[in-house]
């Protein structure tokens, strides 16, 4: 019988059943890897594949019986390898964020992800006025605007 | 008889004239792709404003868009139609903060038929016109981000203006005669600015490690230059390039048509000259105007330096600094405050010293102080102004250099934006701050800019980059 499971890491253990569906399915779909996770979690008799100790902050949900179990090392770093690549699609690191696009004419390109959008903000200062900034991911433009709270930053002293 | 066939005539001839000098536009193509309801889709009702005849929300949204399509497209020649995702769904944002718009484009070419540089990243847009050719054919998007088929993107934020949690208070002006209120974020502007990015006003280099984007330099950065280091970007090693992303002040736009043509946008630079002693004398170009006050000129203010007591001046000035340039610290109380204290004390001028390590004060205004400020005054950094304090019998020029062009280095070539804090997605893809005036690709949408009427020294990057730009 086809085993299949979700996959998340997250800060609390508990919360990770929340998301884990939805994060592990969206990963999955993103990186067109679905099958190849169901391939490998069915080859969980490999020796590299056996449950072993991990760090707490990683889970593996079986969906067929909901119960959670500590993560394969193959499983663990399949966690690993695509919570880091959702971070950085999400946040800005323009070393993986795109798709390679070849043409049969010699030409290349690169599909841009999020990792390359430029963002651009505005936040009111103490004295009224606004006040600009960029930023290269959704992150880096809400830690400016964290940053330009008025309470934090006034331009008039 | 005979003059109304030569009417007709020159009016056949003028639309030939006008058909085949429109030939070439580039045609820039908005695909909205929000969904039922909001964004472009918005059905609530609107007075025209400012030449946008729309009388939806949705349709206002829609006029504007297209209106910075034509006005870019009417700049560009491409035989291939350029494509925008566009959205105007909810961003990011607060009572007092948000996220104004995303941009850029949507993908990037090396290696093309009719690639002028080998080896180097193009925007899609621009890669088609020079290739003659849609590199990524097919219908357009359905959504944001998908593996399609449109040039690039830009999103922005439509909870502005409608979600009352959102920047309260401001909305965005849908007019196209560039007149928004104090109160309004004029959204052709932002949108001249964000379409630019799509264009190819942008590096894709990674500028927090300052790695190529796949192993290949872009076209951007190749033509930019810093001063210190004395390289351009793709002769630099990846620790070059992340230094020199937050190296402030020293790093330069390379692009003849750029140099070139600066003069025509840009006014004299603002200059600190430290006339003696000797050992700090020199023109120093890195401090921060105030906000408020009186304009510098070119024959300028000139006083000797007189340190304020009390030095942080929140208070009335005690000691003699009539006829001098007050040297003041930041803190404590505004800006505006410390200056209406010096010019009570009968000082000609203001010098405010950062109270912190790097960067310069904000010298912005203080609205509840309406006594008028007569007097000029410019923040400069904790080290020059340390430096000053030190110094003995300095005495300074605050004033406008005519021979050279404010936000340009020594040989004339415009300054990029390169702040210490390199947290930033603003770093290398926009002009300095000093750029005076206001530039349209500055991180700030200021109130000056003119973007229905002109794109200032962008349609020269763009002729830098290789785009083949309309007259």
């Amino acid at each position: 019988m086809e085993t299949r499971c979700g996959l998340v890491r997250v800060a609390i253990m508990c919360l990770a059943l929340g998301l884990v569906l939805g994060l592990g399915a969206a990963i999955a779909s993103e990186n067109g890897t679905k099958s190849a996770d169901t391939k490998a979690l069915v080859t969980n008799n490999d020796a590299a594949s056996q449950p072993e100790a991990s760090a707490g902050m990683v889970v593996a949900i079986d969906k067929e019986s909901g119960q959670l179990r500590a993560p394969t090392s193959a499983e663990a770093k399949q966690i690993d390898d695509a919570w880091d690549k959702f971070v950085k699609l999400e946040y800005g690191d323009r070393s993986t964020g795109f798709t390679r696009i070849s043409s049969a004419d010699g030409s290349h390109g690169l599909k841009l992800g999020p990792a390359f959008a430029e963002f651009d903000m505005v936040s009111v200062g103490a004295d009224g006025k606004l006040r600009f900034g960029s930023a290269s991911s959704t992150e880096e433009a809400i830690q400016w605007m964290k940053a330009n709270a008025p309470s934090t930053q006034d331009d008039s002293r | 008889m005979l003059r109304s066939k030569l009417y007709i005539l020159a009016l056949v001839v003028g639309i030939a004239m006008l058909a085949a000098q429109a030939a070439d536009a580039a045609k820039i193509i908005i695909n909205p792709v929000d969904p039922a309801g909001v964004g472009f889709n918005d059905p609530s009702w609107r007075a025209p404003v400012g030449g946008n005849r729309g009388h939806s929300l949705g349709q206002q949204r829609l006029n504007v868009f297209q209106k910075a399509a034509d006005l870019w497209g009417r700049r560009l020649k491409s035989n291939v139609k350029i494509i925008y995702t566009a959205a105007f769904s909810p961003l990011t944002c607060s009572p007092t903060s948000a996220v104004l718009a995303r941009s850029g484009p949507d993908s990037i070419f090396r290696d093309f038929t009719g690639a002028p540089k080998a080896a180097t990243w193009f925007s899609v847009a621009e890669a088609n016109s020079l290739y003659n050719k849609d590199l990524t054919p097919g219908h357009p998007d359905v959504g944001i981000y998908d593996p399609g088929n449109d040039d690039a993107i830009v999103w922005i934020n439509g909870d502005i203006g409608v979600n009352p949690g959102c920047l309260t208070g401001y909305d965005w002006y849908y007019g196209l005669d560039d007149n928004a209120a104090g109160n309004q974020i004029d959204l052709l502007a932002t949108l001249m600015h964000e379409m630019g990015h799509g264009l190819g006003f942008l590096t894709v280099m990674d500028k927090s490690t300052g790695a190529l984007a796949d192993g290949y330099t872009d076209i951007y950065i190749d033509h930019v230059y810093d001063n210190v280091i004395g390289k351009m970007y793709p002769q630099m090693t990846n620790g070059q390039r992340a230094a020199s992303a937050v190296n402030v002040n020293n790093v330069v736009w390379t692009g003849g048509h750029v140099t070139w043509r600066a003069p025509k946008f840009l006014g004299p630079e603002p200059i600190l000259t430290i006339n003696t002693p000797g050992s700090i004398a020199g023109d120093y170009d890195y401090f921060q105007m105030a906000a408020f006050g009186p304009a510098l000129t070119i024959a300028g203010v000139t006083g000797n330096v007189v340190m304020a007591s009390p030095l942080i001046a929140c208070s009335p000035i005690t000691n003699n600094v009539a006829g001098s340039i007050a040297l003041i610290l930041r803190g404590t109380c505004t800006f505006k405050a410390k200056v209406l204290a010096a010019q009570n004390a009968g000082a000609i001028g203001v010098i405010i010293v950062n109270n912190a390590a790097s960067g310069l004060p904000g010298m912005g205004n203080d609205a509840t102080i309406t006594t008028p400020i007569t007097i000029p005054s410019i923040g400069v950094t904790y080290t020059l102004g340390v430096a000053i304090a030190n110094a003995p019998g300095v005495n300074v020029t605050l004033h406008l250099d005519p021979t050279r062009m404010a936000g340009t280095d020594d040989y004339g070539r415009v300054k990029l934006y390169t702040p210490t804090l390199m947290a930033s997605g603003s770093t290398l893809s926009h002009w300095d701050t000093s750029c005076e005036p206001s530039l349209l690709m500055e991180p700030n949408i200021t109130a000056g800019l003119q973007a229905a009427k002109t794109v200032d020294l962008t349609s020269d990057v763009f002729r830098d980059i290789g785009w083949h730009v309309r007259k």
